[in-house]
């Protein structure tokens, strides 16, 4: 069976994240071995089990979107979104005058964004009755006049691609992956795809969460897998001392062209996108894992980049810092690589769990390491990590990678597993 | 070219929790819309909805959320009426794609109230007690299961699908869009199976004032029977409802293979952005065009070739009269037949695009389009063939199926009779 083997090139790249917004001191933070994790600024945490954050310090929204009235309809899921795309569309120098609106598309991974909790709070309590339960009649009295009209535009997941289409006049297809942390990669992959079947030529692709507020602190806790104070709320990734993640937020998005397409604008390419594939593991989430059929997704995403595996120059891992799903990626990695030596690591001590951002800000990292041809530590991974014997996983300082190509992988908590292969050209130009 | 190919399929809608049960309830012309029952709304604005009716056992444990419920559902129809053992193919190429909407939330108003009650102090919540008064109140189902990414687990888990597992959410378009990217999974090449459509168990208060909030409900609160009337000159809001919808779609030669029954074939997928506003459609439906235009394209077909429109036909002023416009711009002095399934079933929003698709199939298999009901005075702004309160003989060959999303995001999708 033959199919369309259209080239998909990268041509600008945009992000919003706690290690920087510049993509050079953003990568320059992601080399340090040591990711330190601060109490959370955006709310008063004392109380929760864990009060620390990987979180953007000094973002201003009116640097993203100018009008304060547009503000009002987006959360800081759609700024942060808005604050990358900016970015990675003006990387693309030439572009917004060399594309036809029909054929420019958006395709994210988002999440329903939860109300601002001082409205809910506002809400909620009103709706209270004088037993202290929750009341619908009080809620139809009182509670639903606290409810912002338009709460339901501003919290549903497609708009965050609906803002970035309106902004820059794209018709072309438009979706949102809302798969939890695997949605900015598989919604890479679908861009991806949706460019070689030629169903437009530019796709602005990515995916951007915030999980700094109270109630996405809580919902993490009780999912299981945030590391507590009590533990040193750190995020220690493959170290058998992991304890858990640590809630996140961050952005960043990629401009996609058929090859084609940015060669007749004269566009400056930064890199291609090779191959991307998805599958399934049941057991994941209790680190289960019999090696098939789940293993071929990632030996899949490799053969789609008409690459051997041993082409490779490094693998980025989600690395969540829970030991489970740590211990599933490790398996995953042996069964793949079967005795290759490819560098392993992960950013997230750096990045934090950030929802549907996740795997984006992961592939940001993998390009910006094959642009660099380094591979950047394992950050906090200091202990013992037997579970990684005999694979290179790269820790406490960064080594060189002489080989372009960056398999990217992600999975979510229910088992949906993806990976993507990239690589960036030389700065200034194309190999 | 790969050809994709529908070998089963089953739904769970406001009508009736078995496919048969619904579609025949549908020609017959019935309402599934009633009174909210699942909680108290009498002093809400809007007080109808499209609720599934009874319960549905769940074999699979009692902490899933209704989403997953209808989803795994729908899917066991599908996967029954397709006669598929998962064990006896690559289950690595067998996949979930779904478009996926919540389900009851840890953060919904009522959900809220007794962890707020908790940590009350005064008018605020004292934040410093919420984390560790959550460990005592709410349970830990609440936080896993409500999240979109649960049914195509779920239903992975269920039915050992080992391939791509994915979930959208372009609003009111996403089973569509679902069902149109797992048609193409497969025609590229990445999966051979795929177990694709979509659920939603949006009627809570949240989603229902939601939806009031930004005036797009029916206020026909007594007389809801009547109230879903798309096109209808007389028309207010849609109807909020919920349910599943689950496609097997297959390539030719794998369905060929294992001798399946095939009862329809995926001939387009065109998908679109207005780029116009979060708040409205675009006045001239040019998303709508655009992806009808599309879908088209793909399919290889002309205008003239589509027997009947299975719109997106919400019963709001501003989708009805934009939507009739994008299909006389499209089919031009053709007056091809135009029906609203949720007329009967109501909006679906996740899930509707997929219910439809299936009723497009199943009027290919009875030659028969179903009818949009409630239909009494034609609005001249909905310039279109109405298949009006009754279902209307046909042999459907090709049928067009739109769903548009809030935000701006449209899917058009083309199914054929298979020969």
């Amino acid at each position: 069976m033959t199919r369309s083997r259209k080239r998909v090139v990268l041509t600008g790249i945009g992000v919003e994240a706690p290690p920087g917004r510049d993509p050079d001191v953003f990568f320059d933070n992601v080399k340090k071995g040591e990711a330190k994790h601060c109490a959370v600024q955006a709310f008063d945490a004392a109380g929760f089990s864990c009060a620390r954050a990987v979180e953007i310090r000094d973002f201003e929204p009116r640097s993203a979107v100018k009008k304060k009235k547009k503000l009002k309809l987006m959360g800081r899921n759609i700024v942060l979104v808005i604050a990358a795309a900016n970015r990675a569309v003006a990387c693309a120098v030439g572009l917004e005058s060399a594309v036809r609106s029909e054929r420019f598309g958006t395709t994210l991974g988002g999440r329903t964004r939860i109300s601002d909790f001082s409205e809910l709070e506002a809400c909620v309590l009103a709706s209270l009755d004088e037993n202290g339960e929750f009341s619908y009649a009080k809620y139809a009295s009182d509670g639903i006049s606290h409810v912002y009209p338009l709460s339901m535009l501003k919290n549903l997941p497609n708009m965050a691609a609906a803002h970035l289409s309106i902004i820059w006049k794209a018709t072309g297809p438009s979706n949102t992956v809302t798969h939890g942390a695997s949605s900015g990669l598989q919604a890479l992959g679908e861009a991806f795809r949706t460019i070689q079947r030629g169903d437009a030529d530019v796709m602005l692709a990515g995916g951007s969460d915030s999980y700094i507020n109270p109630l996405d602190f809580v919902a993490l806790h009780r999912l299981g897998f945030l590391s507590p104070d009590e533990l040193g709320a750190c995020c220690r990734p493959f170290d058998e001392n992991a304890s858990g993640t640590l809630p996140g937020e961050g952005a960043a998005v990629f401009v996609l062209e058929s090859l084609e397409f940015a060669e007749a604008r004269g566009a400056r390419v930064l890199g291609e996108i090779l191959g991307f594939s998805e599958g399934f593991e049941p057991f994941l989430a209790a680190g289960g894992f019999d090696g098939d059929p789940v293993s071929r997704c990632w030996r899949r995403a490799v053969e789609d980049a008409c690459l051997n595996i041993e082409e490779l120059g490094g693998i980025c891992l989600a690395g969540m810092g829970y030991s489970p799903w740590d211990n599933f990626e490790l398996k995953m990695a042996r069964a793949l690589l079967d005795g290759n030596d490819v560098p392993l690591w992960s950013s997230r001590a750096h990045l934090g769990f950030a929802g549907a951002g996740t795997s984006a800000l992961d592939t940001a990292v993998a390009f910006l390491s094959s642009r660099e041809k380094m591979i950047p530590p394992t950050a906090n991974c200091s202990g013992a990590v037997s579970a990684a014997d005999g694979l290179s996983l790269v820790r406490r300082r960064g080594r060189p990678a002489g080989k372009d190509p960056r398999l990217v992988t992600t999975y979510n908590r229910g088992g949906a597993v993806a990976a993507l292969v990239l690589r960036a050209f030389p700065e200034r130009g194309r190999s | 070219m790969r050809r994709v190919v529908i070998t089963g399929m089953g739904m769970v809608t406001p009508l009736g929790v078995t496919t048969e049960g619904s579609w025949q309830a549908m020609l017959e012309g019935k309402s599934g819309i009633g009174p909210v029952r699942r909680f108290d709304a009498a002093g809400l604005p809007v007080r109808i909805a499209g609720e599934v009716p009874g319960t549905l056992l769940n074999e699979t444990g009692p902490e899933l959320e209704r989403h997953s419920l209808y989803g795994i559902e729908a899917a066991r129809q599908a996967v029954r009426m397709s006669g598929l053992d998962s064990s006896s193919i690559d289950a690595s190429r067998f996949g979930v794609v779904v478009g996926s909407g919540d389900s009851r939330v840890a953060h919904g108003p009522a959900e809220l109230g007794p962890l707020f009650a908790a940590c009350r102090a005064g008018d605020k919540v004292d934040l410093s007690r919420l984390d560790r008064a959550s460990e005592d109140v709410m349970s830990p189902a609440l936080y896993s299961e409500g999240d979109t990414l649960m049914p195509a687990v779920h239903i992975a888990r269920n039915f050992g699908a080992y391939g791509v597992n994915r979930t959208c959410l372009t609003a009111c378009a996403a089973s569509s869009q679902a069902l149109g990217e797992a048609f193409k999974a497969i025609q590229y090449g990445d999966a051979d199976i795929i177990l694709a459509g979509g659920c939603q168990a949006l009627v809570t208060l949240e989603g229902l004032v939601g939806f009031t909030l930004l005036n797009a409900l029916s206020k026909r609160n007594d007389q809801p029977e009547q109230a879903s009337r798309p096109f209808d000159a007389e028309r207010d809001g849609f109807i909020l409802s919920e349910g599943g919808g689950v496609l097997v779609l297959e390539e030719l030669g794998h369905a060929q293979a294992r001798s399946a029954g095939i009862y329809a074939e995926m001939k387009g997928y065109g998908a679109s952005a207005d780029a116009f506003r979060v708040t409205d459609p675009h006045p001239e439906g040019i998303g709508a065009v655009l992806c009808m235009k599309r879908a088209l394209q793909d399919a290889g077909l002309a205008p003239e070739d589509i027997s009947y429109v299975n719109a997106h036909g919400t019963s709001t002023k501003a989708n009805d009269a934009v939507e009739s416009k994008a299909i006389s711009a499209i089919f031009g002095d053709y007056r091809v037949p135009v029906t609203s399934c949720k007329s009967c079933v109501g909006h679906l929003i996740a899930a509707t695009g997929a219910v439809e698709l299936i009723t497009a199939v199943l009027s290919i298999r009875d030659k028969v389009i179903p009818p949009t009901i409630n239909y009494n005075e034609p609005d001249p702004a909905c310039d279109v063939e109405v298949v009006a309160n009754n279902a209307r003989e046909a042999r459907p060959a090709h049928i067009l199926s739109n769903s548009f999303g809030f935000g701006g995001q449209n899917v058009s999708l083309v199914v054929s009779e298979y020969v």
